[in-house]
């Protein structure tokens, strides 16, 4: 079974008059690090939106784990159980403390107050943060701030793990502080989707695809799993 | 944010003051109308219409032939004689019999009572005679009139306090109403005669109408059209205070779009989003009814103060304060719904995009 796997997807926004995706076929298997490269504007992000449900193809299919997500009735439930997303800009409620942002994708799920937090606790204690738990993101570094959002993509245990631009807005060492978080991601079985302009990102990645204008137009497979 | 705390907290304030004024009223006239707690208000029978507050009258031999009736237990007539003081000022007094559950509520605070056989003697209420700065003694001319204040007294009703009592047949002899009396309050022996009582009565005698005492109030008097009046002008209110919380709630959401973004992101539903909206809106307009509440509550107390010659009510109905903390809650859902709806319609790409 492919953990991701897209068939001729498209997409086009019609007010934009961009098509930021043609038929673009892809198969990605279980507990690969993908990374996706290629200038602004290639359909990265585009990409990752539609795998992560959080659009739908304008024709095409997407399916994640078996899962026709072009078509699924709720997106929601699916992002919830099925995907973590660390954003560019870390992307952290900005009145919820470091363990509260972790702790937001658990609440739809129903858990109580205190398997919230005793689990969010861990996985901030994963990512090296458990004595910044309490602080809000504002008296956060950059770095420390994108390592909750990775804890809060881990919230659910998610299969997948979409990324993008992970390290955009950090300096080097702080980048790759957050690339080997992502690597070893795979350790524990999970499919890792990054979209990036880091040369250092791509070089961590299993398998690194290259966009342009929309479409794939190279592939390259850097460590064999 | 505050602003429309404070909307929601002026329409509450002026619901609770407009009603608590209009129900009080009725409620207080209620009281009167039932002395001490008779079910029945037999008054003049007129054609179907408004009466504009006219009582009427009905004969005072009315009195004894009731009492021979079965299924009651009790009768006291009572005399109403409004009479303008000064242009503010609608004093009345209550013209009633010697062993009346209104004197026996009536309790004489300064000087005495009343005695049989006295005329121009008045036991003059305890804020109509701090109004008029009045004390035993002194005298007070009514409708042409001068009568001595022979007592002041406090029933704890302030229509009651705000006015005077006269011996029935004192004030009958005084003002020329010769035999007649306004209303004469009917005490059933059992409650649940009540409606055959009435019947009873209205069958016996044509020339009477029958009504509960809160309806005396509401419909003989017509004040359910204060108390619509007063319900209308707290809708108007209401109204401008769900368009203050809708544009607050709006404006929330507008500078939240990526916090909302985010959280459609990592998989809170749109129903979800929609709660929270609608949460903080109701979480604001309960603010702001409990603080209107108290704006209303405290003005009612401000105006009962410092206009002692009007009827304005002590207390405000606990059911009236119950009632306008829901108005208030109603605002808020009213006013946070299409800020909720249109938060959960985000795209979450676009959201996530916003500055």
């Amino acid at each position: 079974m492919t953990a991701v796997l897209l068939r001729r997807v498209t997409k086009v926004y019609p007010a934009r008059r961009v098509e930021a995706l043609r038929d673009v076929d892809l198969a990605v298997a279980p507990g690969e690090f993908v990374a996706v490269v290629g200038p602004s504007g290639s359909g990265k992000s585009t990409l990752l939106h539609l795998v992560g449900a959080l659009d739908r193809p304008t024709s095409g299919e997407v399916e994640v784990n078996g899962v026709l997500v072009s078509t699924v009735r709720r997106p929601d439930r699916f992002r919830l159980t099925t995907v973590g997303f660390v954003f560019q800009m870390h992307h952290l409620l900005p009145v919820l403390t470091a363990v509260e942002n972790v702790e937001l994708p658990m609440v739809p799920l129903g858990m109580s107050r205190r398997d919230r937090r005793a689990r969010a606790l861990d996985l901030l204690g994963r990512v090296g943060l458990a004595h910044r738990a309490d602080h809000l993101p504002a008296e956060l570094s950059g770095g420390e701030s994108q390592r909750v959002a990775v804890a809060r993509a881990l919230a659910n245990d998610p299969p997948l793990i979409l990324a993008d631009e992970p390290t955009g807005e950090l300096d080097s060492e702080t980048g790759g502080e957050i690339v080997r978080l992502l690597a070893g991601l795979r350790s524990e079985g999970r499919t890792v989707l990054v979209a990036t302009h880091n040369p250092y990102v791509a070089a961590a990645a299993s398998r690194v695809i290259t966009l342009r204008d929309g479409r794939i137009v190279d592939e390259r497979i850097l460590r064999v799993q | 944010m505050l602003l429309s705390i404070l909307g929601v907290a002026l329409s509450i304030g002026a619901t609770v003051a407009l009603l608590g004024v209009s129900k009080g009223l009725v409620g207080e006239i209620s009281e009167v109308a039932s002395g001490a707690g008779s079910e029945l208000t037999v008054v003049q029978r007129f054609p179907e219409g408004l009466t504009f507050g006219y009582v009427g009258t009905v004969p005072g031999s009315l009195v004894s032939e009731l009492r021979g009736l079965p299924g009651i237990a009790g009768v006291s007539p009572l005399l109403l004689i409004p009479a303008t003081i000064s242009r503010e000022v609608v004093f009345v007094i209550y013209g009633v019999p010697r062993g009346s559950p209104d004197l026996a509520r009536a309790r004489v605070v300064a000087g005495r009572g009343l005695e049989p056989g006295e005329v121009r003697s008045l036991l003059l209420g305890q804020r109509a005679a701090e109004g008029m700065g009045k004390r035993v003694g002194d005298s007070l001319t009514v409708l042409g009139k001068t009568l001595r204040i022979v007592g002041i007294y406090r029933s704890g009703l302030p229509l009651e306090d705000g006015g005077g009592i006269m011996d029935l047949g004192a004030a009958r002899e005084l003002f020329g109403v010769g035999d007649r009396v306004s209303l004469i309050r009917v005490t059933v022996a059992s409650p649940r005669q009540a409606g055959a009582v009435r019947r009873a009565i209205e069958a016996r005698f044509p020339g009477v109408a029958v009504l509960t005492p809160d309806a005396f109030a509401r419909d003989r008097l017509n004040l359910e059209a204060a108390v619509q009046a007063a319900w209308a002008v707290s809708g108007i209110a209401l109204l401008l205070s769900v368009l203050t919380v809708a544009n607050t709630m709006a404006t929330a959401v507008l500078e939240r779009t990526r916090e909302i973004g985010i959280l459609l992101a990592v998989g809170w539903s749109r129903a979800r989003i929609v709660g929270l909206v609608l949460g903080e809106a109701l979480v604001l307009s309960a603010a702001g009814g409990l603080a209107g509440i108290g704006v209303g509550v405290g003005a009612l107390r401000a105006l009962n103060a410092v206009y002692t010659l009007l009827p304005f009510p002590e207390e405000v109905a606990g059911t009236l304060l119950i009632r306008a903390f829901l108005l208030a809650l109603g605002v808020g859902v009213l006013g946070g719904l299409l800020p909720a709806l249109r938060a959960s319609r985000l795209d979450p790409v676009e959201a996530l995009r916003a500055l």
